[in-house]
């Protein structure tokens, strides 16, 4: 079982990967920041898209709906979180 | 980026779709038509009206006098507002017509339909695009339209929420669910409707791309592309008309665009949106009046 750093870290390598942002490390995301909007990562809707794709392919915890991505999409620390619960309740 | 707010945003009180309302219940169409049009004369008097079809007119009727440019503003406010009214009398009564006559039309859509990702429908602010989409619905399947939702727009207020509620609205202005929500629809192998036409000043795929339509460029949002990308969804674009006072599918083509394709450089998508844009002008040449796009889209 990962810890909540652990698990921080390897979500911004994927974020990285799995998103294809270019010049940007895993040292310039801010856990806290916001994924969305007009500050910190400043990802669009097209990247939720994505990003479902890459929480379920390498965290295995899917998000089913919109609903459940605006709870889980709100900052790598509260992304962990929710993949935490998710894996507590399995 | 400053956006140009939406001719119903702007055109048409609550208390002049009241009236209407007030006829359609009543089931006088006719009268209804009538009044519509000298609602519209009156609005096609006003300058600042007709400044906002201006660029279009100028494109689209490059050799008009300064009255046959008034008569073509009419003519296309006119056309808008039998839309318009057909999109009320479909939210009041529950009715949506729609007259699929070709059979090119059906096997489009039967081919799109056994894509286990989903079909999206890429269409525009053409003709009576709203109750064509509610019609694919004879498809068989639920419809979404992922759209920007504007409480100012009364006109659809009937459409939307009236009776039969012809297809679900995602609002493109939430960053983080509204492309999730169309993508989970796509995976119910739903339809999701998408507007190719207008850039609503989202970051939503950087900023669009350039296409060439009507002897100049315009810039168009890539979203559809992408989508269909990240999916593999089939993209189907299409348009619907108003013609004779039917609404019907005017063309409904299929745009191959390859899985996978590196979204961060929104230009992989120009050759699709130009495929788009010149579509648009193929309707624009046949139905000159059905063009709602009430701003100046060569000046973005």
């Amino acid at each position: 079982m990962m810890t909540k750093n652990e698990m921080e870290s390897a979500l911004k390598v994927a974020i990285i990967d799995g998103l294809r942002l270019e010049d940007v490390t895993v040292e310039d995301i801010d856990s806290s920041a916001p994924l969305f909007g007009d500050s910190g990562l400043m990802l669009d809707s097209l990247d939720a898209v994505e990003l479902v794709v890459v929480v379920e392919k390498h965290f295995g915890v899917a998000i089913a709906d919109a609903e459940e991505a605006r709870k889980a999409f709100t900052s790598v620390s509260g992304l962990a979180d929710f993949i935490c619960a998710r894996k507590a309740q399995a | 980026m400053q956006t140009k707010r939406p001719i119903t945003a702007v055109l048409g009180s609550r208390l002049q779709y009241g009236f209407f309302e007030v006829l359609v219940r009543c089931r006088v169409l006719f009268a209804a038509r009538i009044v519509l049009a000298f609602v519209v004369l009156y609005y096609a008097m006003l300058p600042h009206v007709r400044q906002r079809c201006a660029a279009y007119i100028d494109r689209r009727f490059p050799r008009a006098g300064a009255w046959s440019r008034f008569v073509h503003a009419y003519r296309l406010y006119l056309n808008f507002g039998q839309v318009l009214l057909d999109r009320m009398i479909a939210g009041v009564t529950g009715r949506f017509p729609f007259c699929e006559t070709d059979q090119h039309v059906r096997q489009r859509f039967a081919e799109a339909g056994a894509n286990p990702h989903g079909c999206i429908v890429l269409t525009a602010h053409i003709g009576a695009w709203q109750v064509g989409i509610a019609g694919l619905e004879q498809f068989d399947r639920p419809v979404n339209v992922v759209q920007l939702h504007n409480p100012e727009d009364q006109g659809k207020h009937y459409f939307q929420h009236g009776r039969g509620r012809p297809f679900k609205i995602i609002d493109s202005a939430d960053p983080v669910g509204s492309m999730v929500e169309a993508a989970a629809a796509l995976r119910r192998r739903e339809v999701v409707c998408l507007m190719g036409d207008r850039l609503h000043g989202t970051r939503q795929a950087g900023q669009g791309v350039e296409v060439a339509f009507m002897g100049g460029s315009i810039r168009v949002p890539a979203s559809a592309y992408a989508l269909a990308s990240i999916t593999g969804a089939e993209l189907l674009m299409l348009f619907t008309v108003r013609e004779k006072g039917v609404t019907r599918v005017f063309m409904a083509e299929r745009l191959a665009v390859p899985a996978g394709l590196p979204r961060r450089d929104v230009s992989v998508f120009q050759p699709y949106a130009q495929q788009f844009a010149a579509a648009m002008e193929t309707v624009v040449e046949r139905h000159p009046y059905q063009f709602f796009n009430f701003y100046d889209m060569w000046s973005q």
